[in-house]
């Protein structure tokens, strides 16, 4: 209906905070900008423009968009198993430790790990043999 | 749908994991998940998908009383009860945040069935409207906003001037809409005007009282006076150039259906009836005093239902609509006479008479059709019945007191003498 609301709202467009001041939104889109393909800087250097070059557009901008009253995210889980013990293991995402941390929790602590294997730069096996000066004292 | 993981109900081993950051991100969650639920119910299947920050009205929804339980109900399938509290309202201490919620996100709504659902749209426009209404009584909440959103950009009182502003855009925007669209009589424009209309309904829904709503409410009608106007002028143009060629009579027929397909674009506004009956009257004259009916006949016809709903406007307020009585009664009289069927005469002058009492024409011609029906009632089956006799002598003194120099008054009092001496009931 409004020019606000028949397009995008910059703000949703880059995910930016409704609330933030230009200082703001000029760090989040350089942030952007650093990984943006050519076609999308050049949307985001409009989007700058606009939002921080006419105030008064930020500010319709800023009321036109859900405001941010969603509760914090707050601190990851913490970590259960280090990756350097478990051999093979791979690093979890964010995503996996929340789906399984209640099932971990549920299983109780975990099972005694084998012994961690030393990293490569320090197993001694894979340690490269000492060099031993020839008789000859020249390169071998 | 329901996410059971609560800490609450887990096993005692899982629970001292289960911390209050995982309980924000569960809620997290499932507030996305109910407001994605409620966004494919109002906006459909097809709808693009909101933006994250909108599940955050379903986390302040969940704090108002009866939240937390329309929330989980929402969960299990059953959206009822979280829709009926999506129902912006200043007096019921209302969070000016969720307000805000509520005014972009039934503007969405309103957006995305515009095409579909005009109905639903419209009334998903007029809870914006009241969301914003609302955050604009409150006034602090916007002002904040808009400080922050400027920066140093601009002056305080300046960044707050434009905060409370954006409460008044969306009425802003409905009339710039009905304007554009006026003189093509868009549809679109007539649904911007529509919803102009009840802008006094969404002030009310959202608490706005006294002068608050009252100054709502004109500047609506200010909108929808200004588009009404831009449709007009082309008519009034119309008339103006037929008139300078001396084809009015002729023209005048069809530009009048515009005045009524105008009528009908703007839900029958009382602007385009007061116009109608003003540039009308005019021609109604040179049309009464062509040959024949037929000029009067065809000027009459598109008038005939703004007439009529102007009259009831007249019949209901008639201090208010003081003015246009006698106008109104004037096309009442010209469609009486254009009229073939006695009834149907009687019927419109009457009507006349109700909307101007004091309406010389309406009286006079009034005045000779009782004079005619007390004729009729006076023929030769007079002299044998009584209550025949009794009717025209009382439709003879009501044409007396309409029109007391009415010319076929003295031939009807006469006949009367005549049938009551023939009946011995005078002496000769």
């Amino acid at each position: 209906m409004s020019d606000t609301s028949t397009r995008e709202n910059l703000f949703e467009r880059w995910d930016l905070d409704p609330g933030a001041g230009p200082q703001a939104i000029t760090e989040r889109l350089r942030e952007l900008l650093l990984e943006a393909e050519p076609r999308e800087q050049e949307q985001l250097r409009h989007a700058w423009e606009t939002l921080t070059l006419h105030p008064r557009r930020r500010i319709a901008e800023a009321l036109a968009t859900y405001p941010e009253t969603r509760a914090p995210l707050g601190r990851a889980p913490a970590r259960l198993v280090e990756p350097r013990e478990a051999p093979g293991h791979r690093p979890s995402s964010s995503i996996d430790r929340l789906v399984h941390a209640p099932v971990t929790a549920a299983l109780g602590p975990p099972p005694p790990l084998p012994p961690a294997l030393p990293r490569h730069d320090e197993d001694p096996l894979l340690a490269r043999p000492k060099k031993t000066p020839s008789p000859t004292g020249g390169s071998p | 749908m329901t996410i059971l993981l609560r800490a609450a109900t887990m096993p005692s081993a899982m629970a001292p994991t289960f911390r209050a950051d995982d309980e924000a991100l569960l809620a997290r969650l499932e507030d996305a998940m109910v407001m994605e639920a409620i966004w494919r119910r109002q906006a459909g299947p097809s709808a693009p998908p909101l933006p994250a920050r909108a599940s955050g009205m379903i986390a302040l929804v969940r704090q108002r009383p009866g939240g937390a339980a329309a929330v989980a109900r929402a969960l299990e399938g059953d959206l009822g009860p979280i829709l009926a509290l999506l129902v912006p309202n200043r007096t019921a201490d209302e969070p000016p945040a969720l307000l805000h919620h509520e005014a972009v996100h039934f503007g969405r709504v309103a957006d995305i069935l515009h095409a579909s659902d005009p109905d639903a749209s419209d009334e998903a426009r007029l809870r914006s409207i009241a969301a914003w209404l609302a955050l604009g009584e409150e006034r602090r909440y916007l002002e904040d906003l808009a400080r922050r959103a400027a920066g140093n950009a601009l002056s305080a009182a300046d960044a707050e001037a434009a905060g409370r502003s954006a409460a008044l855009r969306v009425l802003d925007d409905l009339g710039q809409k009905a304007r554009e669209g006026a003189r093509e009589r868009t549809p679109e424009a007539g649904r911007a005007l529509a919803t102009l209309a009840r802008v006094q309904r969404a002030a009310q829904a959202a608490g706005l009282v006294g002068h608050a709503a009252t100054s709502i409410g004109r500047r609506a009608d200010t909108m929808r006076a200004g588009a009404i106007a831009v449709a007009l002028a082309p008519i009034l143009d119309a008339l103006a150039d037929a008139a300078a060629r001396d084809a009015s009579l002729a023209e005048a027929p069809a530009i009048l259906a515009r005045v009524h397909a105008t009528w009908l674009w703007s839900e029958k506004d009382e602007q385009v009836e007061r116009f109608a009956v003003d540039e009308a009257t005019t021609i109604g004259w040179a049309a009464y005093r062509a040959t024949g009916w037929e000029p009067l006949r065809a000027l009459v016809a598109p008038m005939g239902p703004l007439v009529d709903r102007m009259a009831d406007r007249c019949e209901a307020d008639p201090r208010r609509h003081l003015a246009y009585a006698a106008k109104c009664a004037q096309f009442l009289v010209f469609r009486g006479e254009c009229e073939t069927v006695d009834a149907r005469k009687w019927e419109l002058i009457e009507r006349a008479l109700r909307v101007c009492p004091t309406h010389r024409n309406a009286r006079l011609i009034a005045c000779n059709l009782l004079c005619e029906r007390a004729e009729v009632l006076l023929g030769a089956g007079a002299l044998f019945q009584a209550s025949a006799v009794v009717a025209a002598e009382q439709a003879i003194t009501r044409a007396a007191e309409l029109h007391p120099q009415g010319r076929k008054l003295e031939a009807a009092r006469r006949r009367l003498v005549e049938v009551r001496t023939m009946r011995g009931e005078l002496r000769p």
